[in-house]
């Protein structure tokens, strides 16, 4: 993602690390990074958070495989 | 040298009688619902009666001082949006489940009532109440694909010599575990926890609770001897896994907290529902040649509805839009083959609506639009030809609607499905050798139901010439070797390779300690039937072969090693109706399932599998659906009697055939629990729309859904 005018490097979402209490049940099962819940033409992850243990997380926004990448939502905490 | 499965075994591919099958049977297993230690004091959760709601003041005064009650919990803030009726609230942990109860019925709340939306029409309307920040209505990512000249999906479609537009619905249904979520906590001192759990994951569960407490993951076991059924909703403590704990820690007393059945149905998960437009293009021999999908479901607050779509079949064109749509509904979960069995649905409703307006047969259509580069494609013909022989197609089914002039109609359908199944290369089994004879396995991961523990059991007396109930297969206990969370139907085929790798070195290093006692080299020692063998001799007994061993035991940690287990599977499965289009009532007469998973290491516990697989799947066909008020925004059905499932006298006769083949060994172990289940209510659909010669396009297959389609059909001058 890149701002029009902006000087900060452009970073692909994949880089950025996600909130340490992002879940979802792929994390528990491919342990070994050899696979997840998202696949080639759709993805139906469903992600937790484990502040909460549901589908929002302690600022009340949803918990997401992209909201919760973002380190300016307030309850992001790095992995 | 790596361990490899045995050419010709005496008990892997055999059916042998599960370990803990009595204990079950007899009721001597102990569930994790049913572990009361000493002083367990009983939890109970209050949750919303609202299906959306800010929470305005909380008075837990009154409860605090009932009868009994030891702890009170309050999981929500004042100023909270409750989101769906089953919302937690609070908790109270008493000396009586009664107790309890009365207490969170003494819990004073004031609510301010928002407005709902709980069905996919009102929360797509135009006015409707915002559900989630950010809008009701999320789309996924388009996705089009056009083969090399075509322009446009239009362009492809104007190739298509028969077109069939069709839209198909399936409803969001519930897990339905027999053993509602939960677990029982204990406290051993202030940074201790024993838990008793029925997850699908020990170790993710125990690294839950340290979490939240900031303890050592160390210093907390969880512990899942059996457990009554995941079905995907069960990874993790929970909210009421870790309110049990806190108030456990509050009382100073074991909590048990089991959900009840009604905020089983609201508040522990479901599958989304789906809803697909579709548009779908043929060449006249059935040659598919474009499609084009709008499809959009729900899965309550939260995200998940999506799907694969197209599915199976290969198709040079396509277009697909998706939206998940956000209900005032519980959280979705993963749920037995997450997507898999509503883009089967879908896919195999316009496959054999767009056969017949060609009037080919729709078996022939499926394998003609088979992927050419797939390896399942083999797999695929092979299965579809015994299939079709199981069950008659080519003798006794006939074109769409010409079943005879009387009310009772018997039809045939069918559907494709795949699944993946490949095992997670980190975990580990260690096997230790006593020298009294006895031989344990262990590992954290555990038995859902599907036999897991019977199976290291197996590998393990394969391996050392023993029988079955010779092992002790010791799982269930996150303190134990990583083993493998249940899920992705990626149990077995993670587990088996390191049994086989743990129990291949034990025995190994076994000859090489007792070799000079017995009268030869390591090399030369064998095991079988019990004994130990020099040079293909019989020596002495297992036992006193062990009893060599001295003073210490063989421990030995085996790890996952390549070529052991494989992933990907096909599956068909064919199904018999009887449709009385007077009451709309669906009878099954018989399914047959055709199923290929690999190395088949248990052959009964895989045949349960697939049985299993296909009795979910006839339920999601024929009777379940979470059914929601739009008006109050309750659900209508929330326990287990108007919530439909099949009893006994609904069952069909099964056929299970096992594509067990040289072929299909050779590719190592791979998981089942998922593929059976997946393409049954898309044969039924398929078999009842053959029956009465309508298409039902709303699952499932209940005698209202029947009978609207014959009405719909008769007004539009089609029946």
């Amino acid at each position: 993602m890149s701002t029009e005018g902006s000087d900060l490097p452009v970073v692909e979402e994949s880089m950025v690390v996600p909130c340490r209490h992002l879940r979802n049940k792929g994390m528990y099962i491919y342990t070994d990074g050899s696979g997840g819940e998202s696949h080639d033409g759709y993805d139906n992850t469903i992600y937790w958070c484990l502040q909460t243990m549901k589908s929002f997380g302690p600022d009340d926004d949803q918990v997401d495989g992209h909201e919760c990448r973002q380190p300016g939502r307030s309850c992001y905490e790095a992995l | 040298m790596a361990a490899s499965w045995p050419e010709n075994p005496r008990l892997i591919t055999t059916r042998i009688t599960r370990l803990d099958g009595m204990a079950k049977a007899s009721g001597k297993a102990k569930y994790p619902s049913d572990m009361r230690p000493e002083g367990t004091l009983f939890g109970v959760m209050l949750y919303s009666s609202l299906p959306h709601a800010t929470v305005k003041s909380i008075d837990t005064s009154a409860a605090e001082k009932m009868p009994g009650v030891k702890a009170v919990v309050v999981i929500v803030k004042e100023g909270a949006t409750l989101r769906y009726q089953g919302d937690d609230i609070a908790a109270v942990a008493a000396e009586t489940e009664e107790q309890a109860r009365d207490a969170v019925r003494a819990i004073k709340i004031v609510y301010e009532a928002l407005p709902h939306a709980v069905t996919e029409a009102q929360a797509m309307a135009a006015d409707a109440p915002v559900v989630v920040k950010g809008g009701n209505v999320k789309k996924g990512r388009a996705s089009t694909t056009l083969e090399k000249g075509t322009e446009t999906i239009d362009a492809a479609f104007a190739k298509a010599e028969s077109v069939i537009e069709g839209t198909y619905s399936v409803p969001v249904i519930t897990h339905v575990c027999l053993e509602t979520h939960g677990l029982t906590a204990m406290w051993d001192g202030p940074d201790k926890i024993v838990a008793w759990a029925s997850t699908q994951a020990v170790q993710g569960t125990a690294n839950e609770l340290a979490g939240r407490f900031q303890i050592p993951v160390s210093n907390v076991t969880v512990l899942t001897d059996v457990m009554g059924g995941g079905f995907g909703s069960k990874f993790g403590a929970d909210i009421w896994g870790l309110t049990a704990a806190e108030l456990s820690k509050k009382a100073g007393k074991p909590v048990k907290m089991f959900l009840d059945r009604i905020q089983e149905h609201l508040a522990g998960g479901n599958r989304p529902s789906a809803t697909g437009k579709i548009k779908l293009g043929a060449k006249k021999d059935g040659t598919l040649v474009a499609l084009a999908a709008e499809t959009f479901g729900t899965g309550g607050v939260s995200r998940g509805a999506q799907f694969p779509l197209p599915y199976v079949y290969s198709i040079p064109n396509t277009t697909r839009e998706h939206a998940d749509v956000f209900v005032n509904g519980g959280n979705a979960r993963a749920m037995r083959a997450p997507g898999h069995p509503e883009g089967c649905i879908i896919m195999e409703a316009a496959m054999d609506d767009l056969a017949d307006k060609l009037g080919v047969d729709p078996l022939e259509m499926r394998i003609k639009n088979l992927a050419p580069k797939d390896f399942r494609t083999e797999i695929y013909l092979e299965e579809i030809a015994i299939g079709a022989e199981l069950i008659g197609w080519k003798a006794k089914r006939k074109p769409r609607g010409k079943n005879g002039n009387g009310p009772i109609k018997t039809g045939y359908g069918m559907a494709l499905h795949q699944w993946g199944g490949a095992g997670a290369r980190d975990k580990q089994v260690t096997c230790t050798i006593n020298p009294d004879g006895s031989v344990e396995l262990r590992s954290a991961t555990q038995d859902i139901g599907t036999g897991a523990r019977t199976v290291l059991a197996i590998i393990a007396a394969e391996v050392l010439g023993l029988q079955p109930t010779d092992i002790t297969s010791n799982i269930g206990n996150s303190t134990f070797v990583p083993g493998q969370a249940s899920g992705g139907s990626t149990t077995t085929p993670s587990m088996a390779p390191p049994a086989l790798n743990a129990v291949t070195q034990a025995m190994e290093a076994m000859f090489a300690k007792i070799a000079p006692a017995v009268g030869g080299a390591a090399a030369d020692l064998s095991l079988k039937d019990g004994k130990l063998l020099v040079k293909g001799e019989a020596k002495m007994s297992w036992k006193d072969a062990c009893r060599k061993l001295g003073m210490t035991s063989i421990t030995e940690t085996g790890k996952f090693t390549d070529g052991l287990s494989a992933g990907g599977v096909a599956g068909v499965q064919f199904v018999e109706v009887t449709v009385d289009i007077e009451t709309g009532k669906v009878r099954l007469k018989k399914i047959v399932a055709v199923q290929d998973s690999g190395l088949i290491i248990n052959r009964m516990a895989w045949d349960s599998q697939v049985s299993g697989g296909v009795i979910g799947g006839l339920n999601y066909g024929l009777f379940e659906e979470r059914v929601m008020d739009p008006t109050t925004g309750q659900m209508l059905n929330a326990d287990m009697e108007l919530y439909k499932i099949a009893g006994a006298s609904d069952m069909p006769e099964i056929i299970v055939h096992a594509l067990d083949t040289p072929a299909m060994r050779a590719r190592g172990v791979i998981g089942i629990g998922e593929p059976p289940t997946i393409g049954t209510a898309a044969a039924i659909g398929n078999a009842v729309t053959n029956a009465i010669g309508v298409r039902v396009t709303q699952w499932p297959m209940s005698p209202k859904n029947v009978l609207d389609a014959l009405a719909s059909a008769s007004n539009q001058g089609k029946a």
